[in-house]
């Protein structure tokens, strides 16, 4: 059991370690990258007629995208220019932006806040912290 | 209202958490009326997936009836039966056109976490840790369903709960393995690893899609006993010289399709493999015990298919890569997409070509959640698979 413990305890550490470490990646070559970048399921007409409806900051967000189509029927590319700073607010908020195009709603990283705090809990806590905002996007 | 929580590992125990309430134009909130434990419950329990947050409410394989909906559902409507996918998933991404539903990109509300892990992230898992978004799980009085018209699927009158119950994970899983990812067809013998409620599926899926034989691998010999009694499966006790009885069973060349349905946890086996298997895990070296997916690359025929249903981790030694390449094998893998199978599943059960209530051995009050995971992690009183009933038994 104890055996059982510190290994669960590693693996949870390892995976709030690589968020951490990409966090300082990220810090580093914010610059660097150029731009963020995902792909919606909708054609530019679709986008269009969906862009109607966003909220400000949606909206601004996909007036600054260029827009291509992507290969294969696959949809339409947004690429946004990191502009230096809060990558990871930019990064986070183009996730935003391609759930509500394609689906209508958007799903917020789950909120902890509220829950007894535990030893392991600690470190699970900062891995969604960092959730909504890191990542390979 | 009332919930099976995780409370540590190795410890549930049921407790008051708050009601669930519409989040989202697309949720609906269902009463659950039977809830079911599975085996990827037990990675979770044990400590194997460690997304898990004190409190959390687990549970994903699941029926109810529908009794609010948001103002964005179109399709399902109070007072339905529904049994519900485990997997949650948007239905209007490209991965859900595609119907690949459980690798939805916007079913995951924390998807930097599998990001991170492993390239890209799956779509999202009710009750199944933070890494798969944070969804409150079943094994509770109501559930909150994100994308109901996607996920939530009508069952047919004569369908009994315990019947359709299992289209939500199980079977649905088993239909995966041997429909689309094991692509079985008339004359393949078909061989499956794990006679728990996923393997029992893939073996009847199997027979169902015309396969010639089927063969079902499974240490546990009242597991391996209800495969051959409920399904007319041969069987073997992978300790048993396993590599000869599969020559022998298929005249020397070995079966078509080998279907992997055990999962990170294997135990049973012996030899230095396995040995270092169980000392590498321990130590997190690697994260899994692989023995029955080595046995399937090894022992599956040329140019066969195998398809691995059971979950995994992260990383695994000793993976059997001159076999793969050398044999020409294709290897799939997948967690299962309900929202493209259930409908088939209902189908197939309403004509009783499917009836899986069987697996249901035990079914107890949702007071009872500690004793059901007790029941079937121990395998114990015959235990397949255990079922909790908010509301009574
Ligand atoms: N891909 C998916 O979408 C999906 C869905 C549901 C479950 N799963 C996974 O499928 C796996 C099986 O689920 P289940 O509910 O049937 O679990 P289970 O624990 O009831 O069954 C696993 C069975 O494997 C047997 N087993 C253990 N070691 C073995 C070995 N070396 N050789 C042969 N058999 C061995 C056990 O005795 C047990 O009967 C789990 O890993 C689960 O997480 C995957
Ligand atoms: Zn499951
Ligand atoms: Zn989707």
């Amino acid at each position: 059991m104890r055996g059982r413990l510190l290994a669960v305890a590693a693996l949870g550490a390892g995976a709030a370690t690589a968020v951490v470490l990409r966090r300082g990646r990220t810090a580093l070559d914010a610059p660097g990258r150029g731009t963020l970048a995902v792909t919606v399921a909708l054609t530019a007409d679709e986008v269009d007629a969906r862009a109607t409806g966003l909220d400000d900051e949606l909206g601004a967000l996909l007036a600054r995208a260029r827009r291509t189509p992507a290969p294969g029927g696959r949809g339409t590319e947004l690429r946004v220019d990191d502009d230096g700073h809060d990558r990871a607010g930019t990064r986070q908020t183009l996730r935003l932006l391609k759930q509500q195009l394609e689906t209508g709603s958007t799903m917020p990283p789950d909120d902890l806040s509220g829950r007894p705090p535990t030893p392991q809990g600690l470190a699970l806590d900062a891995v969604l912290r960092a959730a909504g905002r890191e990542g390979r996007l | 209202m009332r919930a099976v929580q995780w409370t540590g590992v190795n410890e549930v125990s049921t407790g008051d958490v708050p009601d669930p309430a519409i989040e989202q134009p697309y949720d609906a909130i269902v009463k659950v009326t039977a809830s079911v434990t599975c085996g990827s419950d037990l990675h979770l329990l044990g400590g194997y997936i460690p997304f898990m947050r004190h409190g959390d409410v687990i549970g994903h394989e699941f029926l109810g009836e529908v009794v609010e909906v948001g103002p964005g559902v179109r399709d399902r409507r109070v007072g339905e039966r529904v049994v519900v996918s485990s997997f949650i998933a948007c239905g209007s991404c490209w991965y859900c056109r595609q119907q690949l539903f459980s690798l939805c990109d916007n079913g995951n509300r924390n998807p930097a976490v599998t990001e991170t892990l492993w390239g890209f992230a799956p779509g999202g898992c009710f009750g199944y840790s933070h890494a798969l978004g944070g969804y409150a799980g079943s094994h509770a009085e109501y559930v909150r369903v994100p994308f109901a018209d996607v996920g939530a699927f009508p069952v047919p009158d004569g369908v009994e709960d315990l019947r359709a119950l299992f289209a939500s994970d199980a079977a649905a899983t088993g239909w995966m393995g041997a429909a689309d990812l094991g692509e079985v067809g008339p004359g393949d013998v078909v061989a499956v690893w794990g006679a728990g409620g996923v393997g029992q599926m893939a073996a009847r899926s199997a027979q169902i899609l015309g396969a010639d034989r089927v063969v079902v691998i499974e240490t546990d010999p009242y597991r391996r006993a209800v495969a051959r009694d409920q399904l007319g499966c041969d069987v073997l006790d992978p300790q048993d010289a396993l590599g000869d009885a599969l020559l022998d069973l298929t005249a020397g060349r070995g079966p078509d399709v080998c279907i992997e349905a055990v999962g990170m946890e294997a135990s049973g086996a012996t030899g230095p493999l396995a040995a270092l298997d169980k000392v590498t895990q321990l130590a997190r070296v690697q994260t899994e015990r692989i023995t029955p997916l080595r046995e399937a690359i090894y022992h599956c025929r040329k140019g066969g298919r195998v398809a691995v249903l059971g979950v995994f981790a992260a990383w695994a030694d000793r993976f059997p890569l001159g076999a793969l390449m050398n044999k020409g094998l294709t290897l799939r893998g997948a967690q299962m997409h309900g929202q493209k199978y259930i409908p088939t599943l209902l189908d197939l059960m309403a004509r009783d070509e499917l009836a899986p209530e069987y697996l249901a051995t035990h079914v107890l009050d949702l007071e009872d959640g500690a004793e059901a995971y007790r029941l079937f992690k121990e395998k114990d009183d015959g235990c397949l698979r255990a079922v909790l009933r908010p509301g009574g038994v």
